[in-house]
């Protein structure tokens, strides 16, 4: 090899060479300035990236030193994205620094995920700083920039880049460090956190995996939307994890963030992985042995091994990569018995189609004390029109036959964020806005519908309209079944990011435990919004204190597992009353 | 506090009654020309019967349901008796309602409805789902101060303020009983007279109408045979309905429709002006079809910039698919938007 290896100082999984080539990730860069790390659709575009989310202001500089060992000409491109392609300017335009050099091209132009080439730039020292410098604060991104001596880009996309990348990086796709555990919850959301306490309070040593930084998925601050629900048998668990009735949005979701994380960092066999995104389920006779995860910005990679998991990713991820059965999109009305006259194809349609309920982003506005200016936004025309807002709410929701709530996320998220940008600087247009101001607009998509994995017993509607009782109950719940559909079905002159809630009124409910475990991989719980349950039988316990109890419940379970080795079916079939015990006694435990 | 009225014969007062264009109407009021007894209604809380009358249309028809409806309305203290004239569509949804001669409706204070309050009394008649809907009583007098954050994903419990701006002001109690009364067993109990009616006349005069429940209604009763018969009727709501009336008629439409050459001209026609929903699933079904009329292929050709992502992809697919019937000024018109640079998902289809 001619040329000497060339790494970046500290990042040595992220940053390799091929000779007189490398690759940095954006998510590696030292300073990563006001871009924030954006790892929601790494299944889709292939890696975590960074983004300019200065809600139209222009964010500080991502800056880090990059080390060339051999000096020459070298091409640079940048894997980016024009978000919203069109007859405009596109919105997320930034520029290349490198040392004292501002590269010509402005990037951020190309449509879909893509090698934008930032030029050519002449090299004749070892350490030398790589700045990305945003233009309009509204949402550049950036994936990795590639420096190559020659005059040659990376493979587009796909498999090709997937592989590339491994190679570039020096990488093999399973990790090389193995951590053992009693049980590993994947999805820090309520119901992962739940579960975590639960298990860790009967003395299983625990894993929590959870790609962002704050605990709490939907409840986090970062999302901020509050916890309903009851409690069931779970108070004093629960009470450690939920939020307090606010209005979704409101920065009050700091205070309840900062208990969560506490607690759940006071549980000395709970290893906390934040920042840790599970990417594969080694699965073998229908049995997970491990799951590969890997963190958001460094990119180190670790085998999580235990004789039991939960899937509590809200997306079933860990059911997917494991081949579990699942489910997705409103089953007909007769599967199930779901109908209810009252809203009649709005609830449940009589042919099965791929509709569910939709994602949000939240937000919210503030009056300042001086103006605040805001641009005209013509990539914004064609989703709002006219339409003008101060705020967002649950109602600002979006699901569209033709995408799909896991595959499509990235799309409904920039959807949404048009759908807000614009709606603001609409209402920035009326008399006596001009200190209005935005406070903050969350860049997470926060779901509510995906896929549903098949448990050996499936929630439906009619479990909770008829109160049927279970022998293995071990959540309860009062709330109504509420499901949502866009308002633009009944009418097509409304904007499409907006909801209707439709809710049936019940007596308490209860979930079976038999509905959050898998039915064909021997080893997997889940709880949270991907348990077994229909479409509408979704409608009720999707709320997070509920998801919560289903969280504690498999811990709980995970632990009579693990004393008697046996499968969690087997906890139904063999060690119910033992377990049922567990379940009721929870609140008059302490905790230990 | 249980205030028993009796049951007097009202009947004779009712059918003198003329079925002019009440006061408040959602909808163009057809002449009626009979007013037949339906069904008799007696409420649970008040013991208070009513008669439910079927008005039909100059055809003979059915076309609205209606009656006379005495209820008393309670706060804390004191009861009112309220008195309306109400009415249904023949699906059981509220239409309209009318003022008695002398018995205007009062508020609180005893002060008689203004003109603005009878438009918000039907403004919250008119909302199917309004938030007062799954309110028990008892909720609604609920004091306890609630903070704007009630209105969340799933709290139908709708703030203090939320439930008085869907009422008309100083008359809760009057708005919450009439809309119990218009949403509730009534409601129901005419669904199901008109479900005894229903021919093909009622199908007919219901498919044509201009209003969505009503066509939707119609279409649910509908089986293969009735499709087939009544093609051009179901062709011209897939162009002038509502989006989910359209996709239920899509989803429900039988393979020999979609093969049809006049059914496939027709959807090419109408798909620029489709809603985004149905254009994904004509497209999907489309895909599936094995044969394609070219003309259609062309006018959705046409479309293409006004697609989705994902439909781009699934129009690629068809184009693919469909290869040798594609017009060779289909394909060119294809190339040019995909060469032209202005395209923002040209390169989904570039070779
Ligand atoms: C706008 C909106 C309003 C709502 N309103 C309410 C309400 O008022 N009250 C209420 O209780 N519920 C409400 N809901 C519903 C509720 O928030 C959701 O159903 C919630 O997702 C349920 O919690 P969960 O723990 O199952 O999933 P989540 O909260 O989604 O948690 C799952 C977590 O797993 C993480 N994760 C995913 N994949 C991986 C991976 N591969 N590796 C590591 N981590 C991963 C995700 O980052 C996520 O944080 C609302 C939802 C929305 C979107």
């Amino acid at each position: 090899m001619k040329f000497a290896l060339m790494i970046l100082s500290i990042m040595l999984h992220f940053v390799t060479s091929h000779a007189q080539s490398f690759l940095i990730e954006a998510e590696s860069f030292d300073d990563k300035g006001g871009w924030v790390v954006d790892p929601q659709f790494v299944e889709q575009m292939g890696s975590p990236y960074i983004m300019a989310h200065g809600m139209g202001i222009p964010v500080a500089d991502a800056v880090t030193q990059a080390s060339f060992k051999e000096k020459g000409e070298y091409h640079v491109w940048v894997r980016t994205k024009n978000w919203v392609p069109g007859k405009w300017d596109p919105p997320g335009r930034f520029k290349l620094q490198i040392d004292d050099v501002v590269m010509e091209p402005t990037l951020g132009q190309k449509p879909s995920w893509s090698w934008e080439y930032a030029g050519s730039v002449e090299i004749n020292k070892k350490k030398v700083a790589v700045v990305l410098k945003d233009l309009t604060g509204f949402n550049g991104r950036c994936d990795a920039l590639y420096f190559s001596l020659e005059n040659q880009p990376p493979p587009h996309s796909g498999e090709a880049l997937a592989e590339w990348r491994t190679e570039i990086t020096n990488q093999k796709n399973a990790p090389s460090k193995t951590k053992q555990y009693d049980y590993v919850v994947v999805g820090g959301g309520i119901a992962g956190c739940a579960s975590a306490i639960a298990a860790a309070e009967q003395g299983l040593k625990v894993a929590l995996i959870h790609d962002r930084p704050v605990l709490g998925g939907n409840a986090s601050s970062e999302i901020r939307v509050h916890t309903l629900g009851i409690y069931g048998h779970y108070e004093r668990i629960l009470k450690m994890l939920d939020t307090e009735h606010y209005p979704n949005g409101s920065p009050e979701a700091h205070e309840d963030q900062k208990k969560r994380d506490e607690n759940v960092k006071s549980y000395k066999n709970i290893d906390l992985f934040l920042n840790w995104r599970a990417y594969d389920a080694n699965t073998e006779n229908s049995t997970i042995s491990s799951v590969d995860a890997r963190h958001t910005s460094t990119g180190e990679r670790i085998r999580f091994k235990a004789p039991y998991f939960a899937d509590c990713t809200g997306d079933g991820w860990i059911a997917y990569w494991a081949g579990a059965e699942f489910m997705y999109g409103r089953e007909s009305v007769d599967e199930y018995d779901e109908g209810w006259d009252e809203f009649g194809e709005l609830w449940s349609p009589e042919e099965p189609d791929g509709a569910v309920m939709g994602s949000s982003v939240l937000w919210r506005s503030f009056e300042d004390s001086k103006p605040y200016p805001f641009p005209e936004l013509p990539w914004t025309e064609e989703v709002v029109g006219d339409f003008a807002a101060k705020k967002g709410e649950w109602q600002w929701e979006y699901s569209r036959a033709d995408i799909h709530q896991i595959h499509d996320a990235e799309e409904i998220r920039d959807h949404m964020l048009r759908g807000i940008f614009g709606a603001f600087a609409n209402q920035k247009k009326l008399p006596g806005q001009e200190n209005l101001g935005l406070e903050w607009i969350s860049y997470l998509v926060g779901k509510r519908e995906s896929r549903r994995i098949i448990g050996d017993y499936i929630f439906t509607f009619n479990d909770a309209r008829n109160s049927k009782k279970f022998k293995d109950s071990v959540v309860m719940e009062i709330r109504e079944v509420d499901v949502h559909f866009q308002q633009n079905l009944k009418d097509p002159e409304k904007v499409d990011f907006l909801s209707e809630a439709m809710f049936y009124k019940t007596k308490m409910y209860y979930i079976p435990y038999r509905s959050l475990y898998s039915r064909d991989i021997n080893n997997l719980f889940m709880a949270g919004r991907n348990f077994s349950c229909s479409h509408i039988g979704l409608g009720g316990p999707r709320v997070m204190r509920t998801t919560g109890q289903m969280g504690a419940a498999v811990g709980l379970a995970a632990s009579i597992c693990t004393k008697y080795n046996v499968s969690p079916r087997e906890v139904y079939q063999n060690h119910l009353k033992e377990y049922m015990e567990l379940v009721v006694n929870q609140n008059n435990q302490a905790k230990p | 506090m249980a205030i028993v009225f009796m049951t007097s014969p009202l009947i004779a007062l009712i059918s003198e009654m003329s079925y002019g264009r009440p006061m408040k109407i959602t909808r163009n009021w057809k002449a009626v020309s009979t007013a037949d007894r339906a069904f008799q209604y007696v409420d649970d809380s008040t013991l208070i019967s009513m008669d439910i009358l079927l008005l039909e249309d100059d055809g003979g028809l059915p076309e609205a349901y209606t009656t006379y409806i005495r209820t008393p309305v309670c706060d804390d203290t004191l009861c009112n008796l309220l008195h309306i004239q109400m009415y249904w569509n023949v699906l059981g949804n509220y239409l309209g309602f009318d003022t008695i001669a002398g018995e205007s409706l009062t508020k609180n204070d005893h002060l008689a409805f203004t003109n603005e309050d009878y438009d918000k009394l039907h403004q919250l008649l008119q909302d199917d789902n309004a938030v007062i809907k799954r309110k028990s009583k008892a909720e609604l007098f609920d004091k306890t101060e609630t903070r704007q954050s009630e209105v969340v994903d799933a709290v139908t419990g709708a703030t203090a303020l939320e439930v008085k701006e869907a009422v008309v002001d100083g008359a809760l109690y009057s708005c919450y009983t009439l809309y119990h009364l218009v949403y509730g067993e009534i409601s129901d109990r005419i669904q199901l007279h008109t479900e005894e009616l229903l021919d093909r006349g009622l199908t007919e005069k219901l498919l044509n109408s201009q209003y969505a429940d009503d066509q939707l209604y119609a279409l649910k009763n509908l089986n293969e045979d009735d499709f087939l018969r009544y093609k051009e009727i179901i062709l011209g709501l897939i162009e002038s309905a509502i989006p989910l009336n359209r996709i239920y008629i899509l989803k429900k439409m039988p393979k020999i429709l979609w093969q049809d050459r006049e059914v496939q001209l027709k959807l090419g026609k109408y798909f620029m002006a489709m809603d985004v929903n149905s254009r994904t699933y004509v497209l999907n079904k489309l895909l599936d079809e094995d044969w394609i009329e070219p003309q259609s292929l062309n006018d959705m050709a046409n479309c293409l910039t006004e697609l989705s992502k994902n439909q781009v992809k699934s129009l690629s697919a068809i184009l693919a698919k469909n290869e040798e019937v594609i017009w060779s000024s289909t394909r060119m018109r294809i190339d040019s938007i995909v060469n032209g640079g202005q395209f923002r998902y040209d390169y989904l289809l570039q070779p």
